[in-house]
């Protein structure tokens, strides 16, 4: 079994955050990381092998593009997604979009 | 060309949680088909029945609009923003999520399921700030007719969320009809039965069929059973 994917989760309401963080953690092959600024991010980013960014709510268009840039600019490879909807409703069909296949819980919800 | 997509009651996704049988018409929560993502801006249309007493108990949402529209019974709404309210049947409410919002939906009675349609659009603006609305419609003005139930516009007749978005609901006896013509040059609209039989735009439905229109200027629906109920909802495709 390989090294879980890293899935960065930006956001500055702290609590969907973390709901979020609790989400992926709870899918198979994911591990969550958090930020609550661009800036965080940014760092986050550059200093891991992050392969999925889920950009949350709360963040400017100046800052989401930031992140955009950021990430592509470590690597082309990374999956950069905006949520919407802030819980479990929608982030399964966004993940798995982005994939090209459904991931699976590896617990329920 | 008009554009028509046909989802069958029978095809929806399924969850089966005890107190809380839904029936998603998109990909929601644990049901994924990625031929069923969503109509245009119309992302969740869910189907929700709720026991006697239950709830969904806090969480969060953001960046949606979400409207809920009692089919039966009583719901609860407690919200971040301080709103404590019941909504029943006749009544439609709307939540703006947008940076943030915390509620819980409990059904009020102890011997009574209710079921309610939970209905999310994606807004056209992010991060806007968290609103809640209620309003209660009178239900006779939608009878052999359309009612408008909301719109993007605060002046407009119904409710008003941030999208370029337009909802009727009608409720026909057997054999009358009614016109609709799209909003805006556009838009689609995804036609869903509540109850009876209608016809639309030559496509017969039944309850719970939804019907997704795009590419069209205007149609026509027809009641095929008495006291036939149908929902409307207009919204950009792109």
């Amino acid at each position: 079994m390989g090294n879980p994917t890293q899935v960065l989760i930006v956001g500055k309401n702290e609590a969907i955050v973390l709901l979020l963080q609790r989400l992926i953690n709870k899918f198979k092959g994911l591990h969550p990381v958090i930020a609550f600024s661009a800036e965080a991010a940014v760092d986050v980013i550059q200093c891991q092998r992050i392969g999925l960014v889920i950009l949350s709510s709360g963040l400017s268009e100046d800052c989401e593009k930031n992140i955009k840039e950021n990430a592509l600019a470590k690597n082309q490879g990374i999956k950069v997604i905006t949520h919407f909807g802030g819980g479990s409703g929608l982030l399964k069909c966004e993940i798995s979009e982005t994939f090209g296949k459904e991931i699976e819980w590896a617990e329920a919800v | 060309m008009s554009n028509i997509v046909l989802h069958k009651a029978n095809t929806r996704g399924v969850a089966n949680h005890g107190w809380l049988k839904s029936f998603h018409t998109f990909s929601f929560a644990g049901y994924y088909n990625p031929e069923r993502v969503q109509f245009g801006a119309l992302r969740v249309l869910n189907d929700d029945t709720v026991s006697a007493g239950m709830g969904f108990g806090e969480h969060p949402h953001d960046n949606m609009e979400i409207i809920s529209i009692p089919l039966e019974g009583d719901l609860e709404h407690k919200d971040s923003m301080g709103n404590t309210a019941v909504i029943r049947k006749g009544d439609i409410q709307v939540m703006s999520a947008g940076t943030g919002i915390y509620h819980s939906e409990y059904n009020k009675n102890k011997g009574q399921q209710v079921k309610f349609l939970q209905i999310w659009v994606f807004p056209n603006k992010r991060n806007a700030t968290p609103r809640y609305d209620q309003i209660t419609l009178n239900e006779a003005d939608r009878k052999n007719k359309l009612q408008q139930i909301l719109s993007p516009n605060k002046e407009e007749e119904g409710v008003w969320i941030h999208q370029d978005a337009w909802f009727h609901m009608g409720n026909f006896d057997k054999a009358v009809s009614a016109d609709y013509t799209i909003k805006k040059p556009g838009n689609g609209v995804y036609v869903f039965v509540l109850k009876g039989q209608f016809r639309v735009n030559g496509i017969d439905l039944d309850p719970r069929d939804g019907l997704g229109l795009s590419d069209i200027e205007f149609f026509n629906v027809q009641a095929l059973t008495d006291d036939a109920e149908i929902l409307l909802m207009e919204v950009p495709m792109h």
